[in-house]
């Protein structure tokens, strides 16, 4: 167990505390949302980027960006969802930049680089059975938004108000996209296994 | 796949159905042990929630988070200084080029303004015929700004559709 995670057993204290005693001084403090938090995103960037050096990339980074910009934190939302925006805009931005690379890569010499470029940023993760596979690829063919919500409110099984926090919806939108979300991988998974 | 058509009292629930199932939703609840329709929807949604749940926790437990992932976040940290989101480390070091750099971006911006005024304006609302194109995908833009699913606002007509119906 990691020094900051002792604490956290020996003195329960919440996010709004250690960021009080962060702004107090306490630099350790930060330590101890790290690694409360630090899982939670590095799967959130993992599913999205599928690439597990790119995913502890974009969390170290995520986790930059906040230790940087905590003094901003009004404390609307929870540090959860707040770092979570951070990271999901990581994500994109990530995401944007690899596809932009790959793109150039494949105008070069496609046949040549196109399975290289496939490891660099969309390798599928070593994962077994055919039923995951088949889900996977279904959740991957949602529209961003709705594969946001279902990972939030499923993957990471945060409450809708947050979920809508973090997608910037209202609660009643994100319910919305749910529903939808969860009716077009039905359609898919029998697509597919009509197939 | 055929869903059922909502009847009586379904339709509040028929955007949101699973949602509401997935969250236990108390009113879903009292009308689902009355109607066969919605109950059988609520269940094939909570099947595939579960579904979806396993196998993440099953990929969860495939892929850990590396071992370095802590000590990587704080030796990061360690060169950052707090506040310091806008100005980098280098912007503060001292740049020999800096001032005969500024000079000459100074002369070119009163060149260009000077030759915009040299010119005839064009009229106002032609220069407005066009909005201005954001860049996208910045670091600090709103994701859900480039998410084009279901807003807010298709969000309330659609609830408004269904009031209507109910």
């Amino acid at each position: 167990m990691s020094r900051a995670a002792e604490v956290a057993v020996s003195e329960p204290i919440d996010d709004a505390g250690l960021i009080a005693r962060f702004r107090g001084g306490d630099r350790r403090a930060f330590d101890e949302l790290v690694a409360r938090h630090e899982k939670l995103v590095f799967r959130l960037a993992l599913r999205s980027l599928r690439d597990v050096g790119d995913a502890e990339d974009v969390t170290q980074r995520a986790f930059v960006q906040a230790f940087q910009r905590l003094d901003a934190f009004r404390g609307d939302s929870t540090f959860r969802t707040w770092l979570y925006r951070i990271a999901f805009n990581l994500v994109v931005t990530h995401a944007r930049d690899a596809g932009r690379q790959r793109r150039a890569l494949q105008a070069i010499a496609p046949e040549d680089l196109l399975p290289h470029a496939h490891a660099a940023g969309g390798a599928e993760p070593a994962r077994g059975g055919e039923e995951s596979a088949r889900l996977r690829s279904a959740v991957e063919k949602l529209p961003v938004k709705q594969r946001l919500v279902v990972e939030l409110r499923i993957y990471d099984e945060l409450p809708f108000r947050e979920v809508a926090q973090i997608a910037d919806c209202s609660e009643d939108s994100a319910k919305m996209n749910f529903h939808h979300a969860l009716k077009r991988l039905r359609e898919l998974l029998q697509e597919g296994a009509d197939a | 796949m055929s869903n059922p058509m909502p009847g009586d009292g379904c339709a509040k629930f028929v955007e949101r159905l699973a949602a509401l199932a997935v969250d236990g939703d108390e009113e879903l609840e009292r009308h689902i042990a009355a109607c066969a329709a919605c109950r059988r929807e609520a269940e094939r949604y909570r099947g595939l929630a579960e579904r979806l749940r396993a196998d993440e926790a099953a990929s969860a437990a495939e892929t850990q988070a590396p071992a370095a992932l802590h000590d990587g976040i704080l030796r990061a940290i360690a060169g950052a200084a707090p506040g310091a989101a806008s100005s980098s480390p280098a912007s503060t070091r001292r740049r020999p080029w800096r001032w005969p750099a500024l000079a000459a971006g100074m002369a070119a911006a009163a060149a260009l303004g000077w030759l915009m005024l040299a010119r005839k304006p064009a009229p106002v609302a032609k220069r407005h015929a066009t909005p201005a194109i954001a860049a996208p995908f910045e670091e600090d833009d709103d994701p859900c700004q480039l998410i084009g699913d279901l807003d807010d606002d298709e969000v309330a007509r659609v609830s408004s559709y269904f009031k209507k119906g109910a």
